[in-house]
C-alpha cells in the first residue's frame, strides 16, 4: 500500500522529513500521578466536544489523551499504575493506508494528520488503530455547547462536525504558529520554545515534547534512557511517543 | 402598466433588494469599528493572573482572543505550580461561560423563585443569544460573536443586547438598595459566610464591612476543613499552621491518608514536588510510602502501600517513634491496624535510614474521631527525624508581602454548626453568602435548610445556582476571577513570599458585578462609607502600599511589573517553627456510628480530584472526565471490594441501596480492588439539589438543542454521613459512618453509572488494555 501511494506521487506512510524535524513525545511514567490536568488542557485547547452522560456511557466521549489505569493483585497487596495514552503518531501508522479518501496521512514532520473536510466517516482508520485513540463524532458537537459556552472555543482549532473522525494532532496549531513566528523572525525553532497543551499543563513535567531529529533536544536525550519503551512495539507501527518506565534506573 | 414602467419598477425592485442585501452584509462585516486597544483579531493576548478555583492560589496566564478567554495556563515560574495547572484550573473557563450563570441581580419575592424582572432579563439575553449570529455548524469557521456584556462594540444582535443592558441598568441599583436595607435591618445580627475565593484583600474588605455592621468576622466555610491538622500542628510545631512540605528535596515521604495529589491543600504544587522528588536529581530517586485504608491515586504511584483499618493510621506513626515519646512496637501496631508486621518494620528501617524524610497526614486521617492524636503522632515523626525547618522537610510558609493578604483560616464544623444553631434560634437576621454553598460542608443529618429558613434576609453572591442561593431573597452574582480585580497568597510554597495580583483579562460576562463593587455601594447607602468608589480603586489603593508609585507612567513602574508577572514575590521562608517532640498517649481507637451487625461496612467518603470542595461539580468537563482510579464520570457510585461484591452477588453496574442510620442512596456498583472487604467508598460532593444543569441531583434536560434527557447525578453521599464531631478540633468526622449495602436486583439506568474505561476497553478488542499493561509493566517496589 505504501508503494502504491508513493507511485501516485503522494506521501508514503513512512514519509519524507523534508521539514528537517520529527516531532516526538516522551512520557515519564515515574512522575505521572494520573491527575488529569493534561486531559482537560487538551479539551480546552482542541475544542473537544462534550458527550454527556448517556453518550459517554455508550463509549462516545472524546479524550484525545486519556489516563489508563491498570490494576493488579488483591487487597492489600494491590497495585495500580497510570499511563497516559494519546495518538502515537506512528511512522508506519496502520490507520493511514486504509482511508479511502486520504483524510488521514503522514506529514513531512512525522505527524499523523487528519483532514477533517475530506473525512467521509468510514471509520476504517478507527478499526485499524491498535491504540484506540481515534474518536468519531456520532452527533453534531455544536449542539452540545449551549449558549454561551461556545465562547470558550479556541479559534485556532476547527470544530469537527458529525460523521468525522478526530484525534490528537500534537497540537499542530501551536507548531504552525511558532514555525510561522520563527520564519518571520528569520530564525530556527528553538527546543522548548513551545509545547503541546497536555505537556504545558502537566504539573509533574511528565510529558516532554520536541524534535527527535535534533540530537540536542530534551526528547532526544530522554529517549536514550534505558527505561524507554513504546506501546505495541512488536506491531512495527514505529510510534514516536516514547514511554519511560517507573522504578529505579 | 406599459413596458417602460414595468422595466422601471423591476429595476427599482432589484436595486432595492441588492442595496438592502449589501447593507446587511456590510453591517455584519464591520466588526471592531471601535476596537479595544489590546485586541488584534486572530492574535492572542496573555494576562498574568492567579487561579481561584481552590485555595492553592496557583499562578495562571489567561489567553484572550478577541475579548474571550479561551484558555488558562499555569504561570511558568510561579513558586506554587511551576507552569502546570490542574484539571480544575483548566476547567475554570467553563465557569466564565457557564450556560447557567446568573444573568444578573435577582430580587426575589418568594424564596427559590426567580423574580419577574430577572426572568424578563433572562428572556432578553436568550433572545440576544439567538440573534447573535452563530452558525449551527461550527465547522468551517468560528463565528462566535463577542457577547461580552461590558463591550459597547458588539455588532450582532445589537438591539437585543441593548435591551438587556437597559434592563440590567435598572436591576442593579434596585438590588443594591435591597442589600443596603437588608444590612440595615440585620444590624448587630448579621453573619457573613465566605468561600475560599474570598481571600486576600477581598476578605479584608468584608471584614471591614462586618466591623462597621457590628457583626463577627466573616466565617470561612471549607467543606473539608483543616482544623484538626492545625490543632495537631500547634501541639508539635508550636503554631496552628499548615506548613509546606518540601517534597522535591526529600528522600522519603510517608503519606498517611491518600489525597496529596488530588484534593489536598495544593495538589498542583505537590504533584510538581513529587515529579521533582522522583526524577529531578541525578542519583536520588525519592521514595513514597502510603499508609491508608482506600488504595487511591497516591497509593498507585507509591513504592509501597500499607493497608490499615479505618482510623488506625496513627498507630503506624507511633510504631516509628521512640518509646520515650509514646512509641509502640511494630507488633502492637500490626495488631491494631491489621497491617503486616514485616511491612511496618521495613517502613521503620526506611524512616531511620533515609533523610530528609517527610510524614504528613491527609483527610482520611482527619475524617476520624481520633484525628488530632493521630495527626499529632504523624507530625511528631518529622520532629523525631529532624525534618522540621530543614530543606527537604517541613518548612513554614513565608508570610504574605502585605499583612492584609494573609489567607484566613477556615472555620471548624463545630463553629459552623453553632452559627447554624443561632440561625435556627432566630438570632441571625441577615445572612450574606459570599461565594459559598454552605450545604457542601454540612451532612444532611443537620437541618441546615430549616435553620436558614429562619433567617429573615439572605443575600447570595454566588456566580452559579447552588443550594445556598436557592434559599436567598437576593442574588447578587459575583464576577469570576477572570473578570475582576483581586489578590491572594498561596497556602504553600518554598523559598518565596508570594502575593498574587488578579487582574481582569476580560470584561464581565452577563451582568455580574464584583462583590467589592456591590458591598462598597450598599454599605454607602446603609450609611457606612468604606472609602473607595469600587473594587478596582480599592485594590489599587491596597497595592499602592507595595508599589507606592502605582500611578506612575511608563512600563517599568512596580504596578505594571506586578501586572506583568502576576503579582509580587520576595525570597525567603516563614519564621522557623519552635518544634518539640510530644509524649503521646497510646493510640486512640476511632469511634463509628452504626451497629456493625446491621451496618457491616465502613463508609469511606472519597474526596474527588474532579470536584474538590464542590465548585467543580458544575463544570461539564470535570463531570465528563473519568475519575483517575474508577474512571467514573457524571455523578456518583459505590465502590465495593471484589470479595464484598461476590458475597452480595452483585457486579459492575448493578444497583444497590446503601443505607446508614441517617439515610439511604441508590447507587451503581463499581467493583474496586483497592478497598478492604468491610469498607465501601463513595465520592463526596458530586451533586446539588438546586444546582446547574450539570450537577443537578434530579437531572432533566442538559442540552435544549438535542432534548437528550439526563438521569441526573443523584443525591449526594452527604445524605448518609452521620454528624459526628472530632472532640478536640471540632471538625466533622465524616469517615465515622457505618452503612449497609442491599442489592435491588436491578441494573442502574443508562447514564447513572458512567465508566469511561468502558470506551477504552471496546467490545471488539477487550484484550487491548491487558496487552498494553504487559508491555509497560514494571513495579517500582524495592
Amino acid at each position: 500500500m505504501a508503494d502504491w501511494i508513493s507511485d501516485k506521487g503522494l506521501q508514503t506512510t513512512t514519509g519524507p522529513r523534508g521539514a528537517g524535524r520529527r516531532w516526538g513525545l516522551v512520557v515519564d511514567l515515574d512522575k505521572c500521578t494520573g491527575c488529569g490536568g493534561c486531559v482537560i488542557a487538551c479539551h480546552a485547547e482542541n475544542n473537544l466536544a462534550l458527550a454527556g452522560p448517556i453518550d459517554t456511557d455508550q463509549g462516545r466521549s472524546f479524550d484525545w489523551i486519556r489516563i489508563e489505569r491498570y490494576w493488579e493483585g488483591e487487597y492489600p497487596d494491590v497495585k495500580a499504575q497510570f499511563i497516559p495514552v494519546m495518538c502515537q503518531q506512528c511512522e508506519a501508522a496502520p490507520c493511514e493506508p486504509v482511508c479511502p479518501v486520504f483524510a488521514t496521512y503522514h506529514t513531512a514532520e512525522g505527524l499523523n494528520a487528519m483532514v477533517y473536510n475530506r473525512c467521509i466517516g468510514t471509520r476504517f482508520c478507527e478499526n485499524n488503530d491498535p491504540y484506540n485513540v481515534r474518536y468519531f463524532n456520532w452527533f453534531e458537537p455544536a449542539l452540545n455547547w449551549p449558549d454561551p459556552l461556545p465562547n470558550q472555543l479556541n479559534p485556532a482549532v476547527s470544530v469537527r462536525s458529525r460523521g468525522v473522525m478526530e484525534k490528537c494532532t500534537f497540537c499542530v496549531q501551536r507548531i504552525r504558529d511558532h514555525e510561522e513566528q520563527a520564519r518571520i523572525e528569520g530564525r530556527v525553532l528553538k527546543d522548548g520554545e513551545f509545547t503541546t497543551a497536555c505537556a504545558q499543563s502537566c504539573p509533574a513535567k511528565v510529558l516532554i515534547f520536541g524534535d527527535l531529529d535534533d540530537p540536542a533536544s530534551a526528547v532526544s536525550q530522554l529517549v536514550q534512557s534505558d527505561r524507554r519503551f513504546r506501546l505495541f512495539e512488536s506491531l512495527g507501527t514505529e510510534p514516536v511517543v516514547y514511554y519511560l518506565k517507573g522504578g529505579q534506573g | 402598466m406599459d413596458r417602460r414602467d414595468f422595466l422601471k419598477l423591476s429595476g427599482l425592485t432589484a436595486s432595492a433588494l441588492a442595496l438592502g442585501a449589501c447593507q446587511d452584509y456590510n453591517a455584519r462585516l464591520e466588526a471592531y469599528a471601535v476596537r479595544p486597544e489590546e485586541i488584534v483579531p486572530g492574535m492572542p493576548t496573555y494576562f498574568a493572573t492567579a487561579c481561584e478555583m481552590c485555595p492553592a492560589a496557583c499562578g495562571a496566564m489567561a489567553r484572550v482572543l478577541e475579548g474571550r478567554v479561551v484558555k488558562l495556563e499555569g504561570l511558568l515560574d510561579h513558586p506554587v505550580n511551576h507552569g502546570g495547572l490542574c484539571a480544575l484550573g483548566q476547567a475554570s473557563v467553563q465557569l466564565e461561560y457557564h450556560p447557567d450563570r446568573f444573568y444578573g441581580p435577582d430580587i426575589r419575592t418568594t424564596r427559590g423563585q426567580p423574580g419577574t424582572a430577572y426572568l424578563t432579563l433572562k428572556r432578553t439575553i436568550h433572545a440576544a443569544f439567538a440573534a447573535t449570529s452563530r452558525p449551527t455548524k461550527l465547522v468551517d469557521n468560528m463565528k462566535v460573536g463577542v457577547m461580552s456584556f461590558g463591550k459597547p462594540d458588539f455588532k450582532l444582535g445589537d438591539r437585543e443586547w441593548a435591551d438587556a443592558h437597559a434592563q440590567t441598568a435598572q436591576l442593579w441599583p434596585a438590588a443594591i438598595s435591597r442589600l443596603a436595607s437588608g444590612l440595615a435591618s440585620g444590624r448587630g445580627a448579621t453573619l457573613i459566610l465566605v468561600g475560599h475565593q474570598i481571600r486576600g484583600h477581598r476578605y479584608s474588605l468584608l471584614a471591614r464591612l462586618a466591623t462597621v455592621l457590628g457583626a463577627p468576622a466573616p466565617v470561612v466555610v471549607e467543606p473539608f476543613g483543616d482544623e484538626a491538622i492545625r490543632v495537631a500542628n500547634a501541639a508539635v510545631y508550636g503554631r496552628p499552621e499548615i506548613p509546606t512540605y518540601d517534597l522535591a528535596n526529600s528522600e522519603l515521604v510517608i503519606l498517611f491518608g491518600d489525597d496529596l495529589f488530588t484534593s489536598g491543600l495544593a495538589p498542583t504544587h505537590y504533584t510538581w514536588g513529587y515529579g521533582a522528588m522522583r526524577r529531578a536529581r541525578q542519583d536520588i530517586r525519592g521514595k513514597l510510602i502510603v499508609v491508608g485504608t482506600r488504595f487511591g491515586e497516591a497509593a498507585a504511584v507509591a513504592d509501597a502501600f500499607i493497608a490499615v483499618k479505618p482510623g488506625t493510621h496513627g498507630a503506624i506513626a507511633q510504631a516509628l517513634l521512640p518509646p520515650a515519646s509514646g512509641g509502640i512496637s511494630p507488633a502492637a501496631a500490626a495488631s491494631l491496624t491489621g497491617s503486616s508486621q514485616d511491612q511496618i518494620e521495613e517502613l521503620a528501617r526506611l524512616y531511620r535510614t533515609l533523610k530528609p524524610v517527610i510524614a504528613l497526614g491527609g483527610t482520611e486521617v482527619a475524617a476520624q474521631t481520633n484525628a488530632v492524636p493521630a495527626l499529632t503522632a504523624i507530625a511528631a515523626l518529622n520532629v523525631a527525624a529532624g525534618s522540621v525547618n530543614r530543606t527537604g522537610g517541613v518548612l513554614a510558609v513565608a508570610p504574605p508581602p502585605l499583612a492584609g493578604m494573609a489567607p484566613p483560616a477556615s472555620a471548624s464544623y463545630r463553629v459552623l454548626r453553632d452559627w447554624a444553631d443561632k440561625m435556627a434560634a432566630g438570632a441571625i437576621r441577615s445572612l450574606l453568602l459570599v461565594n459559598v454553598d454552605p450545604f457542601m460542608a454540612f451532612p444532611e443529618a443537620y437541618d441546615l435548610r430549616g435553620a436558614m429558613g429562619k433567617v429573615p434576609f439572605i443575600a447570595s453572591f454566588s456566580t452559579l445556582p447552588d443550594d445556598g442561593s436557592a434559599l436567598a431573597d437576593l442574588i447578587l452574582p459575583d464576577s469570576t476571577f477572570l473578570e475582576r480585580w483581586g489578590d491572594s497568597t498561596p497556602a504553600v510554597g518554598v523559598g518565596a513570599a508570594v502575593g498574587n495580583l488578579i487582574q481582569p483579562p476580560v470584561d464581565p460576562f452577563f451582568a455580574a458585578r464584583p462583590v467589592e463593587d456591590v458591598i462598597l455601594a450598599a454599605a454607602k447607602q446603609a450609611g457606612h462609607d468604606l472609602g473607595y468608589a469600587d473594587g478596582e480603586a480599592y485594590f489599587k489603593a491596597m497595592w499602592a502600599k507595595l508599589a507606592p508609585d502605582i500611578s506612575a507612567p511608563g512600563t517599568q513602574s512596580p504596578w505594571v511589573k506586578a501586572l506583568r508577572v502576576g503579582g509580587i514575590r520576595r525570597a525567603g521562608n516563614g519564621p522557623d517553627f519552635a518544634a518539640h517532640l510530644p509524649t503521646l498517649a497510646p493510640p486512640e481507637a476511632p469511634a463509628f456510628r452504626g451497629d456493625p451487625a446491621t451496618r457491616p461496612f465502613h463508609l469511606v467518603p472519597v474526596r474527588s480530584s474532579r470536584y474538590r470542595n464542590g465548585l467543580g461539580t458544575a463544570l461539564p468537563w470535570l463531570q465528563e472526565w473519568g475519575d483517575p482510579m474508577v474512571t467514573g464520570a457524571w455523578g456518583g457510585w459505590v465502590e465495593l471490594s471484589p470479595k464484598a461484591a461476590a458475597k452480595l452477588g452483585v457486579s459492575q453496574y448493578d444497583e444497590v441501596k446503601v443505607e446508614s442510620d441517617r439515610g439511604s442512596l441508590l447507587l451503581g456498583v463499581v467493583v474496586y480492588p483497592g478497598l478492604p472487604e468491610d469498607a465501601v467508598g463513595i465520592p463526596l460532593n458530586y451533586s446539588r439539589i438546586h444546582g446547574t444543569r450539570y450537577d443537578s441531583a434530579a437531572g432533566g434536560t442538559i442540552w435544549e438543542a438535542t432534548q437528550k434527557t439526563d438521569p441526573g447525578r443523584g443525591a449526594d453521599v452527604r445524605a448518609l454521613i452521620e454528624e459526628v464531631i472530632e472532640p478536640r478540633s471540632g471538625q466533622l468526622a465524616w469517615g465515622s459512618t457505618r452503612v449497609s449495602v442491599t442489592p435491588t436486583g436491578r441494573q442502574v439506568p443508562p447514564g447513572k453509572l458512567v465508566l469511561v474505561s468502558k470506551s477504552v476497553q471496546p467490545q471488539e478488542n477487550p484484550a487491548l488494555p491487558h496487552a498494553i499493561h504487559r508491555e509497560f509493566k514494571v513495579w517500582p517496589i524495592g
